[in-house]
């Protein structure tokens, strides 16, 4: 029990330090790029006299390092992730308008390429080295090798553009009811091309991970002993080697999160998908770096978190593991 | 005296430099892995495009031809964009810049990865402990946003945009390095070094690390495809370099032609995927090969 709470204990410092170094590195890069901090910051080489003064008030410019960098932690323990300059409103305003559809879009897509993946890698670990284990292998690398934008403009030229069958951009049809039963339906049926191709170039780390403990574990000395004494063999895979199985991809999700995230941020931009990818790309274009800085520092934070809630299941899962 | 003993001398328990056995094996395992010849292969291809670029592609990838948007055709195989400009050659020249961008990246990544890995392996003790910590931060930092943030503060040309990404995948390397060397450290050759009292740059120079960087070679073909997708990404996000024709930023200009321009994104995303995969395929044959264990198993 205290050996557990000593590891919770660890990961959370873990957690923290990772914190602390992103908002460090967020506060030397802006003060360590080439040109004044507050042409930076304000997203302008010929910023006005009032913007710099009202700017280098804000950020307390003129003070020493030390003295900004504890301006700028305390801002940020307040919940306070700077003002977007273009949209001349809060960067943790516009944030939490686009994560809505940022974790639609991302746990769709996560859960369809665990499924997938899961199941095709099971496939192919009961039958390794067959024609269809060559086949889904193939398959993998091409989904593994393949930018996701570029899956997603490819997906979008076929099945909406030319078939017709899907929409091509955005989150809902402006025309369709915005409330009850049709718009959700409305919003699923814009969300298959985009979940549809962050779930398939996500998919072949689940299916690797699963294919080689599938055949990891059907090659332990217990499933051997298990198949001698008799048990049938969709009995002791089912309850035996697939549990033992699961867990590396569990730990996939969690160590996934930073690149599905991209990706995710990518396939939004394809798609108009009105989340934080998009608001991302809205940002490099008008060169507002608070805003940038600030999803920045909210992606680091999920990703960390994601990792130590993935950490936990883990341990929860598997009780072979005590967090010695 | 040690030109003499030099290339025979062998410590108690030194594995010395590969045999032509140890090699045959490595190799026999590379080809068994199916993977890995394919890669080979593949790779070949695409650096033949990229040596013969000048001759291959009809015309610079920065010409602009009369012919706008024009579909795959026989003075342009596979089309023009919406400025004339030949996709074709583009997809040629844009072979060196991917190459280049993905081991120059890669590199970056292994040198750094493997000297701070081997050092924390092999000191122990407090500066092991700071830079286990140092590789788990670093690991846990989602890298595309670290890069992007980078470049949109620091500049998008193309060195820098290479640096930034090698200097931000690292930590996969020193962690696996790190593990090389708390094994090595243990092992009486090293030992011996140890006790004979060689200098420990010496020791990390020449035993730890020439003896442990397997596992980071086939992660640094790895991360070779992983560096050329990132490029890609940040282009299609308008942040790659202006003045070189990448597949990314062909992608990206390409998307004002769709749908109707389709060859403009079809062709370079196919030359990425192409390339992409030939690194993961090395990459996996080469794990294979360093595995035997997964290999007796048919994994």
């Amino acid at each position: 029990m205290w050996t557990t709470l000593g590891y919770l204990a660890r990961r959370c410092g873990a957690l923290l330090l990772t914190l602390a170094v992103v908002v460090v590195l967020n506060f030397v890069l802006v003060r360590a790029a080439p040109g004044d901090p507050v042409r930076i910051l304000a997203g302008m080489d010929q910023p006005s006299p009032e913007m710099v003064e009202a700017l280098t008030r804000r950020y307390g410019l003129d003070q020493p390092l030390a003295v900004q960098f504890w301006a700028y932690v305390r801002s940020l323990l307040q919940g306070d992730l700077g003002r977007s300059i273009t949209f001349e409103r809060p960067v943790s305003q516009l944030i939490a308008q686009t994560v809505g559809p940022t974790l639609l879009l991302t746990l769709t897509a996560t859960l369809l390429a665990f499924a997938l993946g899961v199941a095709l890698g099971t496939v192919s670990g009961t039958r390794p080295r067959s024609r269809l284990d060559a086949l889904l292998s193939l398959a993998a690398y091409l989904l593994y090798a393949m930018p996701p934008f570029w899956l997603g403009m490819m997906g979008m030229l076929v099945f909406a553009s030319w078939l017709g069958w899907l929409p091509t951009s955005g989150m809902y049809d402006v025309r369709s009811p915005q409330t009850g039963l049709a718009h959700w339906l409305d919003v699923a049926h814009h969300l298959v091309l985009p979940a549809a191709t962050l779930a398939l170039v996500q998919m072949p780390v689940f299916y690797r991970v699963t294919r080689a403990s599938v055949v990891q574990v059907l090659g332990d000395d217990f499933v051997t002993t298990l198949r001698a004494a008799g048990l049938r063999p969709g009995t002791i895979f089912r309850r035996y080697v697939l549990k033992n199985a699961l867990l590396p991809s569990v730990t996939m999700l969690g160590l996934q999160l930073g690149y599905v995230l991209a990706g995710a941020a990518l396939v939004e931009v394809v798609f108009s998908w009105p989340g934080m990818g998009r608001l991302t790309l809205n940002a490099i274009y008008r060169r507002d770096f608070p805003l940038v800085m600030g999803i920045y520092l909210v992606v680091s934070a999920a990703v960390a978190v994601g990792a130590l809630i993935t950490d936990l299941v883990y341990g929860w899962l598997d009780p072979r593991i005590r967090y010695g | 005296m040690r030109a003499d003993t030099g290339r025979h001398r062998r410590r108690p328990g030194d594995p010395g430099r590969a045999t032509d056995l140890e090699l045959r094996t490595f190799w026999r395992g590379y080809v068994e892995s199916r993977s890995g010849p394919i890669g080979l292969a593949l790779l070949a291809a695409v650096a033949l495009v990229a040596a013969l670029a000048p001759v291959l592609a009809p015309v610079r990838p920065e010409a602009f031809t009369d012919a706008l948007l024009a579909p795959p055709g026989p003075g342009h195989p596979f089309g023009t964009d919406h400025l004339g400009r030949d996709i074709f050659s583009g997809v040629v020249y844009g072979t060196r810049i991917s190459l280049l961008l993905g081991v120059v990246s890669a590199a970056i990544s292994a040198v750094v990865g493997t000297v701070v890995g081997a050092v924390a392996g092999y000191a122990g003790g407090w500066i092991d402990e700071i830079l286990s910590r140092l590789i788990d931060v670093f690991l846990m930092i989602p890298v595309f946003f670290l890069v992007l943030v980078v470049i949109m503060l620091f500049g998008n040309s193309l060195p820098y945009v290479m640096t930034v990404i090698g200097l931000t995948i690292w930590p996969a390397n020193a962690r696996l390095m790190r593990a090389q060397a708390l094994s090595l450290r243990e092992r009486t050759f090293v030992r011996a070094a140890v006790a004979l009292g060689e200098a420990h740059g010496r020791i990390l120079a020449r035993h730890i690390i020439p003896h442990g960087i397997y596992p980071v070679v086939a992660n640094t073909t790895l991360q070779v495809a992983g560096a050329i997708l990132t490029e890609a990404g940040l282009s299609f996000l308008g942040l790659g370099d202006p003045n070189v024709v990448s597949w990314g930023r062909m992608i990206y200009e390409g998307r004002v032609s769709m749908p109707h321009g389709w060859w403009t994104t079809l062709f370079p995303g196919l030359a990425i995927v192409v390339t992409v995969m030939a690194f993961y395929l090395i990459g996996d044959g080469l794990n294979h090969a360093l595995n035997p264990q997964a290999r007796e198993r048919g994994a």
